[in-house]
């Protein structure tokens, strides 16, 4: 069990924390998700697939006999991952989840209260998921050098299906570059990337690096073109024309861009119709098409790049 | 006959002394529950403008207190950071308890403590506000009663004091 994944320990009650304390130490850093569901077994996901907690923290992959959580251990979890403050996650309760200490992102569903058109908290909460941070240092080793050449960045567009790993690659690739002297902003509109707890970046990001987390991207990014002069920006999933078009801002002047979208190849994200104006001579100058190995962090990535003409 | 004069005056002293320190109590309840009404003015202040998280509101807070409700409101502020899932009614109970014989309030000013943290944290921003202002309101009342108890206690105390040492004088005499 790694620092990092004990640090989830802190935010579960007593006998949970003993319960996952020997979990975690059977399964390792293979596991990427905690889901606790309100009267339903207590299940993990880890690199070899979905087991069940049972009482003594050992796994199996039968769900009898396993943890069923309750809505008090429930409530105890949900109130310490909000540092028993409710009222300050509000913003991060609306969109449905919660960053811990350490980058774990912590999901939650149940009954909303809604006010007006617009979730304002959760009445009553049925299931949270713990997403496990997962940081992989060098992660972006085999596509560094296609995107860092000595004459400056290559601005690029980095293409996977989901869970490819374009938002490991994309971190890993700030801290790269940033750690080189390059003045690095990143949009980070889900807050996965840099993870920021009490405004400290909870994954390396690089000495250089500045990051807007929880905005809208195309917003993100302005901003941070006015007041960090960036050399580089940095944003995930590109998905709509705002994003575009703040991103054709940031080429028009002069900044080098690394951004990420879904897709499955270079030609379906060519015919993009609003991705279109931004592979021009100013923009992005190559697609890189990510390609893994391997389960997990152990996976190794690499890249299929594609040159625009 | 010196000796005599000297013991007297001791006594008189003592006693009067004693009624002092025993009014003080009652000055240091009216001091205490005020300082109460400012944590709540602040704690307001923290959770709707400054946004920021209970440990680190009650540590900023504590600033500017006088002990012993800076070492209450400490006390918190630590054990919610390292225990994330501490229970706060349960938190406050045992900070109160442990600083129990330095602070100098009543039973029913405690219980509004109590039941003050029972919701604490549990709320979005309105919530927060309300409960608050509950408290507050309550503290209003308590300490206009402890102010009224002063004036009458304070008065009372430090006379009986003194004139027990006149009676024990003259018993002596």
């Amino acid at each position: 069990m790694n620092k990092r994944t004990a640090e989830i320990l802190n935010y579960l009650p007593e006998h949970m924390r003993r319960m996952l304390c020997r979990t975690f130490e059977l399964t390792g850093d293979t596991i990427y998700e905690i889901r606790i569901r309100n009267k339903l077994p207590l299940i993990i996901g880890t690199e070899s697939g979905n087991f069940s907690v049972l009482p003594d923290g050992k796994i199996s992959p039968a769900v009898g006999g396993a943890y069923i959580p309750d809505s008090a251990d429930i409530q105890k979890i949900f109130r310490a991952v909000c540092e028993n403050s409710v009222y300050a996650f509000s913003e991060d309760i609306r969109q449905g989840f919660v960053t811990i200490k350490g980058g774990h992102r912590v999901g939650i569903t149940g009954r909303v209260c809604v006010s007006g058109n617009r979730i304002e908290t959760f009445k009553e909460i049925s299931s949270l998921n713990i997403r496990v941070a997962q940081e992989v240092l060098g992660a972006a080793n085999l596509i560094v050098n296609d995107i860092l050449k000595e004459t400056g960045i290559t601005n690029t567009l980095i293409v996977s299906p989901p869970m490819g790993g374009k938002t490991t690659v994309l971190r890993d690739l700030a801290r790269q570059i940033s750690d080189k002297g390059i003045k690095t902003a990143i949009a980070d509109e889900r807050g996965e990337i840099a993870a920021l707890f009490r405004g400290v970046p909870q994954n390396n990001v690089g000495v250089q690096t500045d990051v807007i987390e929880n905005a809208p991207k195309a917003e993100a990014a302005l901003m941070l073109l006015r007041t960090m002069s960036p050399q580089l920006v940095i944003t995930d999933e590109i998905s709509g024309r705002a994003d575009a078009e703040a991103l054709r801002q940031c080429f028009g002047m002069g900044v080098s861009v690394i951004a990420s979208t879904h897709g499955e190849d270079a030609e379906e994200v060519l015919s993009r119709e609003f991705l279109k104006p931004l592979f021009d001579k100013t923009g992005f100058r190559q697609i890189i098409v990510l390609k893994k190995e391997g389960r997990g962090i152990n996976s190794e990535i690499f890249g299929e790049v594609r040159v625009v003409d | 006959m010196f000796l005599y004069i000297l013991a007297c005056f001791v006594i008189l002293l003592g006693c009067g002394m004693l009624g002092v320190v025993l009014s003080g109590k009652f000055k240091e309840r009216v001091s205490q529950l005020s300082q109460l009404q400012n944590v709540m003015t602040q704690l307001e202040f923290d959770i709707d403008f400054l946004n920021i998280t209970l440990d680190e509101s009650f540590e900023r807070i504590s600033r500017n207190v006088e002990s012993p409700l800076k070492n209450v409101l400490l006390y918190i502020s630590d054990r919610l950071k390292k225990n994330p899932v501490a229970d706060m009614q349960r938190l406050w109970s045992r900070a109160i308890t442990k600083y129990q014989y330095d602070l100098a309030l009543s039973k029913e000013d405690i219980d509004i403590l109590i039941d003050f943290s029972k919701t604490l944290g549990e709320g979005n921003r309105e919530k927060e506000k309300n409960n608050i202002k509950l408290a507050d309101m309550r503290l209003k009342m308590a300490l206009d009663r402890a102010r009224s108890e002063a004036d009458k206690n304070v008065k009372m105390y430090r006379g009986l004091g003194f004139l027990a040492g006149v009676f024990i004088v003259i018993v002596l005499l």
